[in-house]
């Protein structure tokens, strides 16, 4: 089988962009942890 | 008759009736703590994290995150996906601006629906606020619990399947439908968002585990790309080959999808229904995560589907087809329960709104009747099963009718309710005035705006002869709106003024369609911001003399 890769576009859309929003999302989570809002 | 084997369909109909069971049992549990109309229309108050947040995303998440999402990236491959980012964008607007500060707006002023919400933070002492929002909402919903009801019926006769015009679609609608109407009428809100628990993580399962199943059967992620380079070359880029004016229309309309979440009241609902601002912020990475796995979930199905099941009619049943394919019939039977858990935690979210409008906004509120606990509940049953019953009617009667209008609710709702929403928890000078010319103009602009485009790109549809005309009907429907304000006496200068305001921007939205072609934007992104323009421009205008609390 050919080898095919993703564009630059297609690497930011596919995992990128979720993987920066988990990161937000995580972080925000362990602020509120630590100052005891969770 | 079944296309497939006679063992498979027993099994896979054994799991669908089990999950259904599952449903009616948590409805029934539901019950037994539903004592008063606050219980009924927001669970009085009491949502723990996991139920508010998985319940808030997945009733926004209809059955097109299992079914249109997986058509998307299995018609345009890696392209197909920008509606995540939209969906995830609008997440997170809802979750983390407008969850806490609804919350407390609506603890703060004792509001019961997003309606009330409205209302009561700007005043509405003639109910044109709350009759012209229930009536937007209310027929939104219809048209949404039916179209919902329908892809019910085809989920059902498909999963097992049978002829999808047969009397399997038949029996889907009316099964479908009696589980969730019956689930909705015991528990009320606490039903729904316990059945949305249990849907939602059943979803998120599913659409993660397949996919990744699939590709590992299929030798992992380089031959996924490799099959999907092979069938088309832009499958792997993110513009997928468009360019100029088509990819910018594509990009910012599937961004643009997100504008709508704040708008959606059977959604921000859930936050009222929190019980503390703990648990907000706990719901706040369950739904975020949620939304994650569902919609990269239904993007890899679709890719996934096209490597490997590459002569499907319709990419909008890959799911399906993958679960038959590629596992166990009781395995199976979950996905494809899992399918149609994703249109009736809509359907049960939708019911209940459309139940609240009537029963809470206009008997209770408007009306100023049943104000006693009791009968507050009993009312709000009776509404939900005439709901219920009405929208299989419609999903029976008028199918194509059902497709038509469904296209409208999304944007309709958003336009009309996101920016107020979001104007509602700002400190702006917004009133009473400015909310109904946001109302009636995201309405309007979105009607216009929709059909322009169905004109443009589809004149079969909507004959152009009409659209031309279109212009003098907006001023027909103005003209009854403020002689009704009139006859009535409900409404002051400054709502006679909001619907002048709203008729202006729809005629120049259009104007823009029709006139500059402006009809590769997807239609909640201007209608949203005309809305604005509206709330803000009539209000700076027409001030309110009187105090409001």
């Amino acid at each position: 089988m050919n080898q095919a890769h993703l564009s630059l576009g297609g690497h930011l859309l596919l995992w990128v962009f979720p993987l920066v929003l988990t990161i937000f999302v995580v972080g925000d989570t362990v602020r509120d942890w630590r100052r005891g809002r969770l | 008759m079944s296309t497939l084997e006679a063992s498979t369909v027993t099994t896979v109909g054994t799991v669908m009736v089990l999950y259904l069971f599952v449903l009616i049992f948590i409805g029934w549990r539901a019950s037994r703590r539903t004592h008063g109309g606050e219980d009924f229309h927001l669970a009085g108050r009491s949502l723990g994290p996991w139920a508010a947040g998985i319940s808030s995303t997945a009733s926004s998440e209809s059955g097109w995150v299992t079914l249109g999402a997986v058509g998307m990236t299995y018609t345009y491959g890696i392209s197909g996906l920008w509606f995540a980012p939209g969906c995830l964008l609008g997440y997170l607007v809802n979750i983390y601006y407008v969850a806490p500060r609804l919350r407390a707006l609506s603890a703060k002023n004792g509001s019961v629906t997003l309606t009330d919400v409205i209302c009561r933070r700007w005043g509405d002492p003639r109910h044109v606020l709350r009759l012209t929002a229930t009536a937007i909402i209310l027929l939104c919903m219809m048209i949404y619990v039916a179209s919902q009801m329908t892809a019910a019926g085809k989920a059902f006769s498909s999963s097992l399947g049978l002829d999808a015009d047969g009397p399997g679609y038949l029996y889907g609608v009316l099964i479908g439908a009696a589980v969730i109407t019956l689930v909705t009428v015991l528990g009320g809100f606490r039903a729904v968002a316990w059945t949305d628990l249990f849907q939602g993580l059943l979803v998120a399962v599913a659409l993660i585990a397949l996919p990744l199943w699939v590709i590992a059967k299929i030798g992992g992620f380089g031959a996924l790309f490799s099959g999907l380079g092979a069938a088309d070359p832009n499958f792997l880029t993110a513009t997928g080959g468009r360019m100029g004016p088509a990819l910018w229309g594509f990009v910012v309309g599937n961004l643009g999808i997100g504008l709508g979440y704040p708008g959606m009241p059977h959604v921000v609902t859930r936050y009222m229904a929190t019980s503390s601002d703990r648990d907000v912020q706990r719901l706040q990475i369950i739904a975020m995560m949620w939304g994650v796995v569902v919609f990269y979930g239904s993007g890899l199905v679709g890719l996934v589907g096209r490597v490997s099941l590459s002569t499907l009619a319709d990419g909008e049943r890959a799911l399906m087809a993958l679960a038959l394919e590629f596992t166990h019939p009781v395995v199976a039977g979950l996905l494809l329960a899992a399918v149609i858990s994703a249109v009736l935690s809509t359907v049960s979210s939708q019911l209940l709104v459309a139940a609240s409008a009537v029963s809470y906004d206009v008997v209770e509120q408007a009306f100023g009747k049943a104000r006693d606990d009791k009968r507050s509940l009993v009312l709000g049953r009776v509404t939900v099963a005439v709901v219920g019953l009405l929208g299989v009617l419609i999903a029976l009667r008028g199918e194509s009718m059902v497709f038509w209008f469904v296209l409208f609710a999304w944007s309709g709702l958003g336009a009309s309710f996101a920016p107020l929403t979001l104007l509602a928890l700002g400190d702006t000078w917004v009133n009473r005035y400015g909310a109904l010319a946001c109302m009636l103009t995201g309405a309007g602009v979105t009607v216009v705006w929709k059909l322009g485009i169905k004109v443009m790109t589809d004149p079969t549809t909507v004959s152009p002869l009409f659209f031309d005309r279109l212009w003098w009907m907006v001023i027909v429907v103005a003209a009854v709106i403020l002689m009704l304000g009139r006859v009535t006496e409900a409404f002051e200068v400054g709502h006679s003024a909001a619907v002048l305001a709203a008729t202006a921007f729809t005629l120049a939205g259009w104007f823009l369609v029709q006139r500059w072609g402006f009809f590769n934007l997807y239609e909640l992104v201007p209608a949203f911001a005309f809305a604005t323009a509206a709330a803000l421009g009539v209000s700076a205008l027409f001030p309110v003399e009187e105090a409001v609390d």
